[in-house]
């Protein structure tokens, strides 16, 4: 049951007002004296929506803000650098656009790139091509000759594509490259397919979790059933939706993000650190960045040992397939879905202050998927 | 004067024994009787009931709605309650105490001469006191109150007052906190006006401030925040400190307690006037403001912590509402009005809206159609968790962390769970230490209990080797349910967190009732007399030369004429002896507002 349905809205309801009559209206129904238990739930209902309400709304200020030019030179360099992310958020608003539009929409580096039905597709295929003005056929590789040979290279080498394009803020190439993946991902990926689109993930988690979820949703499906990581959630669409339903609640999206890091993993090893840890707070105050920065390397030890005893091949091998074992996609995935966390968590409560650039830069190195507490990161 | 008498035997005229009243709740006849409000505070004590609709004030046979919050014994044992025992107090100190409401919930005992008192009996005195009242008014036996703590109070300092209520023979039908019970009294006034509100609560001994949100009868509170130890009554201490300071020289005990009486009216005169000066004694405003400058500097940080708690910014209250004697005084006014910013209103009773909405409360309980729309939400305003160790690198294991469950300022009743593990693959045993507080580290929190998980060894081929949910569930009344939840073996535990310190069992509830017998408690028809009889004490204590020997003659003839249990012989002693204090006692009474 959404909280929508608890307090028997229409769904995607987010004018206060008539959330909280709603609520009173349960309330009346579910006394705390007499129905705890009912009313623990409207309760939670309306502590989310309360919190929904006030997300969308500081949104629609922002925007607003953004457009605003009262503050002169240095508040509109500190907005066309934020430009992409608000561009982002533009996107993530228009949900209800369909693929075509965002094509007609003109701007040719946002793609609508989350999986779709094959319906949509053929709209995206009819739509007016982006910027180049060539249309991408679908029985052509819908990835540039330039990248694609990337595909044929080693690990280091597709990492070292991506960085690239990030660096160079290239994220038309990048969206290319992610849409594409997307789109080969029923045929099965092309070899360390995976890899890239969990890079892809990294960067783009702190940024459009839309896009990181998808991309992950990609790696996910494209991996042979019985080598899927063990999700104790019915599969990714459920982390998905805990995810979703949490993302607002900074408390609930502590215990949300606890529950998955406690079910889902780190066998044998003491889950109570990891959910201590997290739960002490999803970047509200950047506990989450410390946090990653002290156990990064552990992490990433982690990941190489498991893979080690794995069946599969280690992640560093150049040959055959990446060798995306159940659980190095698995810690990856909860590595992407944390950072989308902290980008969440930071973008609903900081301030858009202009006159902090450290705020842009901070969002920027997370979107080049650095940590932005620590130095540059060596080419 | 009165002769000093040993404790003996009942008179016959005052032997409704202690434990009469104690014919338990259990009675079946419970349901439909009345629910009465109390607010039980540090200086004064109220009890209100809800008649036609409205709240009032219940008085006792003087006329007067306030009881003082004190107990004295007077020379021949007797249990004296409310404003005799003040008055008592003020010339005999040792006889008796006030301000008990600060130790409730510790192992403090007092010693009156032979006899020893708990904070929690001494409650106990007071609320059998109001339940008497309540009782004439009533004309019927009061089983069940709602009684109001500080919303600050922690689980122990709540269990303390449950148990005082049950000694004088109260069931609790609900805690109520403080400034909820002002809101929902404030809010049953206004029903379709939309306010966010902040209730600023400086009572005689504690601090409260409470956010809240009223709209369309639904009175909801966004957070509270307090200091259990801090309220009017320790301004006047830290004035007395000064004074006696600045005098220099010694006070024997009972000097200093008439010293202090003398400030604490001189300090409820400054409320009206810019300085008072009273029997030789004379402070102003500025005065109070510097004696109790760290005091009032404790109370800007908690109110700050409520606001940001409540996730709401002082520019959105549309009042602050002023409950409490000690929000008299006029910085509390200036710290509202210029360092937090916030319009004040003054239109509730600072005394008295606490017990209205104990009372109103009661109300909802019986079902009272008056207030069956009002409905309302409270939140716990400490933080409940488990002690936890963690591990920092390979082979750093530090224990003492405290890992919060259910935040503090959330909406009760309320469940949350954590998953926890034990630390490594050999560890079969697990304790689960249950805290109350703030801090990172168990031991600057309070403890509330504990209980101990088996059979957590790591086996082959378990899922969730080791690991276990411990859910919290916290109840309207304050009441924590523990339940720990194995997730390989599916077994469950579960603990309701009862035996705090400073909790009473059945069998100890009995002892108090057994312990408090012997004492003679103020016969229904003495009250009037003894009252009487003290307050002529204490203008001797203050009188000198002819209009002392006038009291002594007067009063002597009184207490004669109570001696002889002759009804005509009192009534004229009686005319005799007001005549001559009545007038005293008006002029005292009109430099004094009444203030709680």
């Amino acid at each position: 049951m959404t909280p929508w349905e608890v307090l028997g809205l229409e769904d995607g309801e987010s004018d206060r007002a008539v959330i909280r009559s709603a609520y009173v209206v349960k309330l009346r129904a579910h006394r705390p004296d007499e129905d705890p238990e009912g009313f623990r739930r409207v309760r939670d209902a309306y502590e989310f929506l309360k919190s929904y309400a006030d997300h969308r709304r500081d949104e629609d200020e922002d925007s607003e803000y953004e457009y605003d030019d009262e503050y002169g030179d240095g508040a509109r360099d500190a907005a066309s650098k934020h430009e992409h992310d608000v561009e982002f958020h533009e996107l993530l608003e228009r949900d209800d656009l369909t693929a075509s539009e965002h094509a007609s929409h003109g701007d040719p580096s946002f793609r609508d790139t989350r999986p779709r039905e094959p319906e949509v597709d053929k709209n995206l295929a009819a739509a007016p091509a982006p910027r180049d003005e060539l249309p991408l056929p679908e029985s052509e590789s819908p990835i540039p000759n330039a990248i694609h040979q990337y595909f044929t290279g080693s690990n280091e080498e597709l990492s070292a594509l991506v960085w690239k394009l990030t660096e160079a803020d290239d994220t038309e190439a990048l969206a290319e490259i992610a849409s594409g993946l997307e789109r080969r991902a029923h045929e099965g990926l092309p070899r360390g397919g995976e890899f890239l689109a969990l890079e892809l993930a990294t960067i783009w988690a702190p940024i459009d979790f839309e896009r990181a979820l998808a991309l992950s949703e990609v790696v996910y499906n494209s991996m042979p059933p019985d080598e899927r990581p063990d999700w104790k959630f019915a599969g990714i669409d459920e982390v998905k939706a805990v995810l979703d339903e949490r993302l607002y609640l900074d408390e609930n999206a502590r215990h949300g993000m606890a529950r998955i890091i406690a079910r889902g993993g780190w066998e044998g090893e003491p889950t109570l650190t990891v959910s201590a840890l997290l739960k002490a707070k999803v970047a509200r105050d950047g506990a989450l960045h410390e946090w990653l920065k002290r156990h990064a390397p552990d992490l990433e030890d982690y990941i190489r040992f498991k893979s080690k005893k794995s069946r599969h091949k280690p992640i560093d091998t150049a040959e055959g397939s990446i060798g995306c074992g159940g659980w190095f996609v698995r810690i990856w995935l909860i590595w992407v879905l944390m950072r989308a966390c902290t980008a969440m968590g930071n973008e609903s409560n900081e301030n858009y202050g202009v006159d902090d650039n450290s705020h842009y830069e901070r969002l920027e190195k997370l979107r080049r998927g650095l940590d932005p507490t620590e130095p540059e990161r060596p080419k | 004067m009165a002769h000093p008498t040993p404790a003996g035997p009942c008179e016959d005229w005052y032997d409704e024994p202690w434990g009469a009243a104690t014919a338990q709740a259990d009675a079946k006849d419970a349901g439909s009787a009345m629910i009465v409000g109390i607010d039980l505070g540090t200086t004064n004590s109220l009890v209100s009931i809800l008649r036609d609709g409205g709240p009032v004030a219940l008085a006792n046979e003087l006329g007067e709605e306030l009881t003082p919050s004190a107990v004295a014994f007077a020379e021949d044992g007797l249990l004296l309650v409310g404003r005799p025992a003040r008055d008592r107090l003020v010339h005999d100190p040792k006889s008796g105490c006030a301000f008990f409401k600060r130790d409730m919930g510790t192992e403090r005992r007092y010693v009156f001469g032979k006899r020893k008192l708990t904070p929690v009996e001494c409650s106990a005195a007071i609320l059998r006191e109001l339940k008497r009242i309540a009782e004439i008014h009533l004309g019927e036996t009061v089983r069940q109150a709602v009684i109001s703590v500080p919303a600050y109070f922690h689980d122990t300092q709540r269990q303390a007052t449950v148990s005082a209520a049950n000694i004088a023979g109260l069931e609790v039908a609900r805690v109520i906190n403080e400034p909820t019970a002002a809101a929902l009294a404030y809010g049953h006034r206004h029903p379709d006006q939309e306010t966010q509100l902040m209730v600023f609560d400086l009572g005689g001994g504690t601090f409260d401030v409470t956010v809240l949100n009223v709209f369309e009868n639904v009175i909801e509170v966004l957070a509270s925040a307090g200091d259990s130890a801090l309220g009017g009554e320790d301004y006047t201490d830290e004035l007395l400190k000064v004074i006696l300071e600045k005098r220099g020289g010694s006070l024997d005990a009972s000097g200093k307690a008439r010293l202090r009486q003398t400030i604490e009216l001189a300090k409820r005169g400054l409320a009206e006037h810019e300085s008072v000066e009273r029997d030789g004694v004379s402070i102003s405003r500025a005065d109070l403001a510097s004696a109790g400058r760290h005091l009032t500097a404790r109370l800007r940080p908690i109110v700050m912590r409520c606001l940001r708690d409540a996730k709401t910014d002082v520019s959105e209250l549309v009042d602050c509402l002023l409950v409490g004697g000690a929000t008299r005084m006029s910085l509390v006014d200036t710290l509202l009005r210029e360092t937090i910013v916030v319009p004040i209103n003054r239109s509730v009773d600072p005394d008295r809206v606490v017990a209205y909405g104990a009372a109103i409360q009661a109300a909802a309980i019986s079902k009272n159609e008056a207030v069956r729309d009002l409905i309302l939400t409270d939140v716990c305003p400490h933080t409940l968790g488990t002690e936890i160790s963690k591990q920092f690198g390979k082979d750093s294991i530090q224990d003492g962390f405290f890992e919060p469950i259910i935040d503090r300022n959330v909406t009760v009743p309320v469940s949350r769970a954590v998953t926890l593990s034990t630390m490594h693959a050999r560890q079969d045993k697990v304790t689960i230490n249950v805290f109350q507080g703030e801090s990172r580290f168990v031991k600057e929190n309070t403890f509330l209990g504990a209980f101990e998980i088996k059979g957590l060894r790591h086996r082959p081929s378990q899922k969730h080797p080791g690991e276990f949910e411990v859910r919290y569930s916290y109840d309207m009344n304050g009441i924590l349910e523990v339940e720990v939840n194995v997730l390989e073996s599916g077994k469950k535990y579960k603990k309701v967190i009862e035996s705090r310190p400073g909790e009473l069992t059945p069998a100890e509830v009995e002892a108090a009732v057994r312990r408090l017998q012997p004492l003679k408690i103020l016969p229904r028809d003495l009250l009037p007399n003894r009252a009487r009889i003290e307050r002529a004490n204490r203008l001797f204590a203050e009188l000198a030369g002819t209009q002392r020997q006038e009291l002594t003659h007067r009063l002597d003839a009184f207490e004669a004429a109570l001696e002889s249990q002759d009804g005509e012989r009192i009534r004229i002693a009686t005319s005799i002896l007001d005549e001559f204090v009545e007038p005293l006692f008006d002029a005292e009474a009109e430099s004094r507002p009444e203030t709680k």
